[in-house]
């Protein structure tokens, strides 16, 4: 068989394979059809770079290239489809402009220097001032690189200054689960999308946002299969166009209708009452808020949303008050299984946490909890935000397993795992994403106490909101330093003073853990090109350096190095020396020491070798008698989770120490900013399906740049018609904060209701974050995205 | 040459199914597979990654056809291309 033949035999394989799930939803008998190896291309599994769903591909490589990506039948998750992004993943290591050496700014010039000379200046800012110095991480570390970068700040630093992008996406999320559940993460998983009978998607479109999973459901219609689909949302989307309902609300009135809806349910006696008595409590805010609360009785409980009736809430939200009937009446039923659906919509809101809180406390009122199907389940958007940011806890606050450093139990768990002096780790958390570049952007006279900032697999240049405070300033301040590992030349390595090369995706080992408890690992496949070097030896390199010079937090207990790597035989590898990095599995070092702090919230992890073996596993991930691992898919249901024992439900890291879950009652508030006389449409944010984030990567793949090859203004076409603006023509969009030109799209892939327009933000060049807004959640300290007060004019002629 | 495994999922009404299914098997581009119910697996060969794009866009413009879905791709040719 010639090469040509293999690729037409493996790929109709994987497409035979793919359309009998798709028209049965199980796979097809027989044999498995993942491409089998051969002499000219070598298939192995990875998680897909790109979003929070999770998605295993199979990877072909030939003569150190990629050069191959089929959908994995093997993986539960995506069941042998990708979305466009995924097919393309393999082509996101090949951009023509990959950064290849470390280069220093001298002069106002990045200059090429060695790694040593770059890693000695990173290791003597650090050094220099160490309270001064932070890391900036993201939700697209690996899992490995996240937990080195949080043990070196906060064991070896102690100062706790770390803080990832993935604040900007789900730490909304994260502190709605604490609040309700007492620790984080969902109950649920992907398994319910194939059970429920309704999903309800709250300010969320995952038909772009994560294709594979919404086509999961969408195929179980086309099965014959009943299942009702409602999308609540501010704007009309591509989701909106496979869903039985779609009731727009005004931008921040989410609040009001979750309230009307536990209203109804109070007030009908459809709420069920079994369920609430038996695991739940009610809760009210306090000031300022905090993630315990206040006890409220269930009748003031009924009290405080009396005031919540569909007509009011239909005067607030702009939903007709049958509307709020229809999602009452639905949650009202038992028979029925019910799956609440968000991402950033939620989440990126400044009442993010009382708006996570309430959709939780709606399933928890009626029930609709712990059955197959029945599921309040919040996506993220990157492919680690929960196996990195929340799991390995690289949040200011954060250490691993879901410990804090506020907690001096927390401290002193880590501080034995790490094998640390007591008291080493920092009780004082650290600086949270938006408060680290305000410091980083304020000159030291005046507050601005940070002064190194190493940015990690992130481009804040464009991904922060309000850049120009943000970001810009700390661009020509004196004594601001700012590095940024990565693999191309983004804004924010353009801005930088020290830019090191990082290897990425398949050119490393790596774990990821995706949005349903996930954990996922697979083994580098091609070598990184020229002098890009993986970020976790970058770390252990850095730490060495400050190691040698002396620094205390980098010796534990017994005076040994803190990332002490070592062979088969007990000998230590010397890992700093790139040389010698891959004489051993250092991730795989790495999750065994991370692995011990797993089993204190019970989010157990199988040992590293299970994950080889596997596409992921769901934690907690629990030994059984005959030395087998089970994953575990229903969380606190005793059917499922190991843990759960006491009950059919048990919360068993309840905030209230009785094994129960909290109804929280937080009333609708007006946002903090609203349009008004000067600015007099709402401004969200968003991303499209072709492009991920800030596009550096999807914007480098010609497929995806030529099929949405810049960004635009999404604008209602009787706002358009108001002001006189044509489709495609350039407008000027303007904040308080900031303004920026760019094409009008007039009912193209979306329609904005009128009054408000849309900007995505995967366009480097027409940077919408100029014009968004820093106001955040008091509690997640999660920046809102999703609204803010513009204006929109046209853009005047030039003279000619 | 770009070597490409999609799935064809076809309309409801047997008559546009059985019409799309004739312009398939009219396009020398395409290697079809067994229908599975209303799924077609298929092959397409195309110059480059490019024209594979085009060549879903086609198809999914073809009167019958409800979705094209692809599962995988291989672009080696794209890479071993001038840089």
């Amino acid at each position: 068989m010639d090469r040509r033949e293999f690729l037409r035999t493996s790929a109709l394989a994987a497409a035979s394979a793919a359309a009998y799930r798709m028209a049965h939803g199980q796979p097809a008998p027989g044999p498995r059809t993942t491409p089998a190896p051969n002499g000219d291309v070598r298939w192995d599994k990875a998680p897909c770079r790109f979003c929070g769903t999770g998605c295993h591909v199979q990877v072909g490589v030939r003569n150190d290239k990629v050069v191959a990506i089929a959908a994995d039948e093997k993986a539960e998750v995506n069941k042998g489809l990708l979305c466009v992004k995924g097919y393309h993943v393999g082509l996101a290591l090949y951009g023509k402009d990959r950064l290849t050496r470390p280069l220093l700014r001298r002069n106002g010039k990045l200059e090429p220097i060695s790694w040593e000379e770059a890693l000695d200046i990173v290791a003597k800012r650090a050094f220099d001032n160490p309270a001064g110095f932070a890391i900036y991480g993201s939700g697209q570390w690996t899992i490995p690189e996240g937990y080195a970068a949080n043990k070196l700040i906060k064991a070896g630093l102690a100062t706790n200054q770390i803080d990832p992008n993935a604040r900007l996406c789900m730490s909304s999320a994260v502190t709605g689960f604490l609040s309700t559940y007492g620790v984080d993460e969902p109950a649920g998983c992907y398994d319910d999308l194939d059970k429920a009978d309704v999903v309800i998607m709250w300010g969320n479109n995952p038909a772009e946002m994560h294709p594979v999973l919404f086509s999961r459901i969408v195929d179980r219609r086309s099965r014959g299969e009943k299942v009702t689909l409602i999308d609540l949302t501010t704007r009309r989307t591509r989701t909106s166009g496979f869903c039985q309902h779609t009731l727009f609300f005004k931008p921040n009135s989410d609040l009001a209708i979750a309230n009307g809806i536990a209203h109804l349910l109070v007030e009908r006696g459809t709420f069920d009452k079994a369920f609430v008595d038996a695991y739940c409590n009610f809760r009210q805010r306090t000031e300022p808020p905090t993630l315990d609360g206040q006890a409220m009785t269930f009748e003031a409980y009924r009290r405080a949303l009396a005031d919540y009736t569909p007509e009011k809430v239909e005067a607030i939200s702009g939903v007709a008050a049958a509307d709020i009937r229809m999602l009452a009446d639905l949650f009202g039923k038992r028979d029925l299984r019910i799956t609440s659906l968000w991402c950033m919509g939620m989440n990126q809101h400044t009442r993010g946490t009382a708006i996570n809180d309430l959709v939780h406390g709606i399933h928890l009122l009626s029930g609709h909890f712990g059955r197959p199907g029945d599921a309040p389940t919040s996506l993220t958007g990157q492919p680690s935000a929960c196996g990195t940011v929340r799991e390995v806890g690289t949040l200011a606050h954060g250490l691993p397993g879901g410990l804090v450093v506020t907690k001096p139990e927390h401290r002193k768990e880590a501080e034995a795992v790490w094998n640390l002096p007591a008291g080493r780790i920092n009780a004082k958390p650290g600086y949270h994403t938006v408060e680290l570049w305000k410091r980083f952007s304020t000159p030291k006279d005046k507050g601005g106490d940070i002064d190194t900032i190493w940015v990690m697999v992130t481009n804040p240049a464009r991904s922060l909101p309000n850049i120009n405070q943000l970001f810009e300033p700390s661009r020509s301040l004196p004594g601001k330093f700012l590095i940024v590992s990565d693999v191309y030349p983004t804004a924010t390595a353009m801005a930088a003073d020290l830019v090191l090369p990082s290897a990425m995706w398949v050119e490393k080992n790596g774990m990821f853990g995706n949005s349903e408890r996930r954990t996922q690992q697979w083994f580098r496949m091609v070598r990184p090109p020229g002098e890009a070097r993986d970020d976790t030896w970058q770390l252990l390199a850095v730490a060495r350096r400050l190691f040698d010079r002396g620094v205390p937090g980098l010796k534990d207990k017994d005076g040994q190095f803190l990332f002490r790597i070592r062979d088969a035989a007990g000998a230590e590898v010397p890992v700093w020396d790139w040389k010698r990095y891959y004489d051993v599995n250092v991730d795989e070092q790495l999750f065994e020491e991370y692995r011990k702090f797993s089993r204190f919230k019970h989010k157990d992890l199988a040992p590293y070798s299970e994950y080889v073996k596997a596409r992921g596993l769901r934690w907690p991930v629990v030994e059984q008698p005959d030395g087998t691992w089970r994953e575990t898919r229903f969380r606190f249901a005793r059917h499922d989770d190991p843990y759960a024992k006491k009950a059919d439900i048990q919360f068993y890291h309840s905030v209230t120490k009785d094994d129960r879950a909290l109804i929280w009652f937080h009333p609708y508030e007006p946002p903090p900013e609203s349009p008004d006389r000067d600015y007099p449409l709402w401004l969200c944010t968003g991303r499209v399906i072709e492009h991920w984030h800030t596009g550096t990567m999807t914007m480098r793949i010609p497929q995806l740049q030529r099929a949405m090859p810049e960004s635009y203004l999404e604008m209602n076409r009787e706002d358009a018609k108001a002001l006189g603006i044509a489709d495609g023509e350039v407008v000027i969009v303007e904040s308080r904060r900031g303004k920026i030109e760019l094409p009008v799209w007039i009912d193209g892939r979306a329609q904005p209701a009128r009054g408000s327009v849309f900007v995505p933000f995967f366009d480097e060049r027409l940077a919408i974050n100029r014009v968004t807004l820093e106001a955040h959640d008091p509690l997640s300290k999660q920046p809102d995205y999703k609204k803010c007060a513009v204006r929109v004019r046209k853009k005047e002629r030039q003279p000619r | 040459m770009t070597v490409s495994g999609l799935v064809i999922t076809f309309m409801d009404t047997p008559e546009a199914a059985s019409f799309a299914l004739a312009r398939l098997h009219e396009d020398a581009r395409l290697l079809l597979g067994e229908p599975v119910a209303n799924r077609l697996p298929i092959v397409a060969e195309t110059a480059d990654a490019t024209s594979g794009e085009t060549l879903v866009r086609e198809l999914e413009s073809i009167a019958g056809i409800a979705r094209v879905d692809v599962i995988s791709i291989d672009f080696a040719e794209d890479l071993d291309g001038p840089a």
